[in-house]
């Protein structure tokens, strides 16, 4: 019986361990497409980063410690009907397969709340931009067979996720997983002041990608992306994971 | 077309009223329904309706202020509330911002200054510390009752940016690009008037503000 119990926890304990893990990112610096900054390289201070997207089951977790934000009682002020439609009810994600899938359909009110409740903070958009730039590829054949692969996903990307977090295979150097090929996710700042003068037109693009590197144009596309969403929006694709300051402590859930 | 939709809640809540009381008389209980029950269930009806409403007051993050006081959106309901977003290192477009918030406020009448509030946030969490606040005011000469220099956790900073639509972010060197936008809160704590950019005149927003506070 022990036997049993021992094996039960031996398969299970690593997967829920696995999404605990908080990386930590050196400090460097990046190249935005957004062409405020054309040439000039981002610096980015060190941080730390969730090792993959929050899940259902942790979501659900927040949620019986902040009833404010299930969905029966969730204020329009933060969220649209459209909130974790998905979920059976306030308290149901599905069923157990859903447990260590991405939670989606959270507005970005309450996923910056969230991250806040966990010791953390949404990641800016250039500490997520940076982390995932950050991939290293053996050849240039390689590098670019990735980049029209992420084109494609970009333009398929499903609103019925049905994997496990920590799944897809893509990781960065650092081993921050499933920045690509998953999930959107949400920043802190996914509508930054220059994104007034922005629109999803091809001259746009066009003039985003004035750096020519592997991820320029996808990344030209996460960022339009991005900047046509509103805070309450909540929809099928969009997920996130928490950022930490260095001295800040992620919170044992 | 508010009133339409408010006549039609009326109506739904008083079939909905109908309905319990047909619904107890089918129990046959044989008490005469309580006319007052009635208009507690108006009452609580009507409460959740607020709760629901886009009303900043239900924002349930604490402020900290120039002189260390814990501060919520909700204790300036019923009465109008000048909101304003900035960084105390500022040295470009935010003086001005704040100096033209002064000049909305200072423009209204005696009365009305006793009893309006201004709240102006930093973005700057990590430099702008209550001490550094009141050293602003001081500087800006704006230590006064009525005006609240705050600070508080950053995602709190970001989800108030985000309900007033005030877009901000950090650059490398410390400072911040952001929009430049006063916000005015009607005495329920709905955004009702956006004043945007840092020149033109005030005339119709400071008309505006005396309506509300009559």
């Amino acid at each position: 019986m022990i036997a049993i119990l021992g094996l039960v926890l031996t398969v299970l304990l690593p997967s829920v361990q696995a999404q605990d893990r908080v990386i930590t990112i050196p400090e460097g610096s990046f190249h935005s497409v957004l062409p405020e900054v054309v040439g000039e390289p981002h610096r980015v201070e060190e941080f730390r980063m969730d090792e993959t997207a929050v899940t259902n089951g942790e979501f659900l977790e927040f949620l019986k410690e902040n009833p404010e934000w299930q969905r029966s009682s969730i204020s329009l002020l933060f969220a649209g009907n459209d909130y974790l439609r998905h979920w059976k009810d306030d308290m149901n994600p599905g069923n157990e397969n859903e447990l260590n899938r991405p939670v989606t359909r959270v507005s970005w009110f309450a996923a910056n709340a969230y991250c806040g409740w966990n010791g953390g903070r949404l990641p800016s958009l250039n500490e997520w931009e940076y982390a995932a730039q950050a991939m290293d590829f053996d050849s240039n054949l390689e590098a670019n067979r990735f980049s029209s692969d992420l084109i494609g996903w970009y333009s398929a990307v499903d609103t019925k996720i049905r994997s496990d977090v920590g799944s897809t295979g893509i990781e960065n150097r650092y081993g921050v997983k499933d920045l690509f090929g998953l999930i959107m996710e949400w920043v802190e700042d996914f509508n930054p002041p220059i994104a007034d003068e922005l629109s999803l037109d091809c001259g746009t693009v066009g003039r985003m990608q004035g750096d020519a590197t592997v991820y320029s144009y996808a990344m030209s596309i996460r960022y339009i992306t991005r900047m046509s969403f509103k805070p309450t929006s909540s929809t099928g694709m969009l997920g996130f994971r928490c950022a930490y300051d260095l001295n800040a402590n992620k919170m044992e859930i | 077309m508010k009133f339409l939709k408010a006549m039609s809640f009326l109506v739904l809540m008083l079939s909905v009223s109908a309905f319990t009381v047909s619904a107890q008389h089918h129990h046959g209980d044989g008490h005469d329904h309580d006319h007052s029950h009635d208009m507690e269930q108006m009452k609580e009806l009507d409460s959740e309706e607020i709760t629901h409403s886009e009303s900043l007051h239900q924002i349930p993050s604490t402020w900290i202020n120039q002189n260390s006081e814990e501060i919520q959106i909700k204790d300036f309901a019923g009465q109008p509330l000048i909101v304003v977003m900035f960084y105390g290192k500022c040295t470009e477009t935010c003086p001005m911002l704040i100096q033209r918030t002064w000049k909305l406020y200072s423009s209204l009448s005696e009365e009305t200054q006793k009893i309006i509030n201004v709240l102006a946030v930093s973005f700057d969490y990590k430099n702008d510390t209550h001490d550094a606040l009141k050293e602003y005011a001081e500087y800006e000469q704006l230590d006064l009752p009525e005006w609240h220099f705050v600070t508080a956790e950053q995602t709190d900073i970001r989800q108030l940016a985000a309900l007033l639509g005030v877009k901000y972010r950090e650059r490398s060197d410390g400072h911040f690009d952001h929009s430049n936008l006063i916000t005015v809160l009607d005495p329920f704590g709905n955004i009702s008037r956006r004043i945007e950019g840092i020149i033109g005149d005030l005339d119709d927003d400071i008309k505006f503000i005396e309506s509300l506070v009559q």
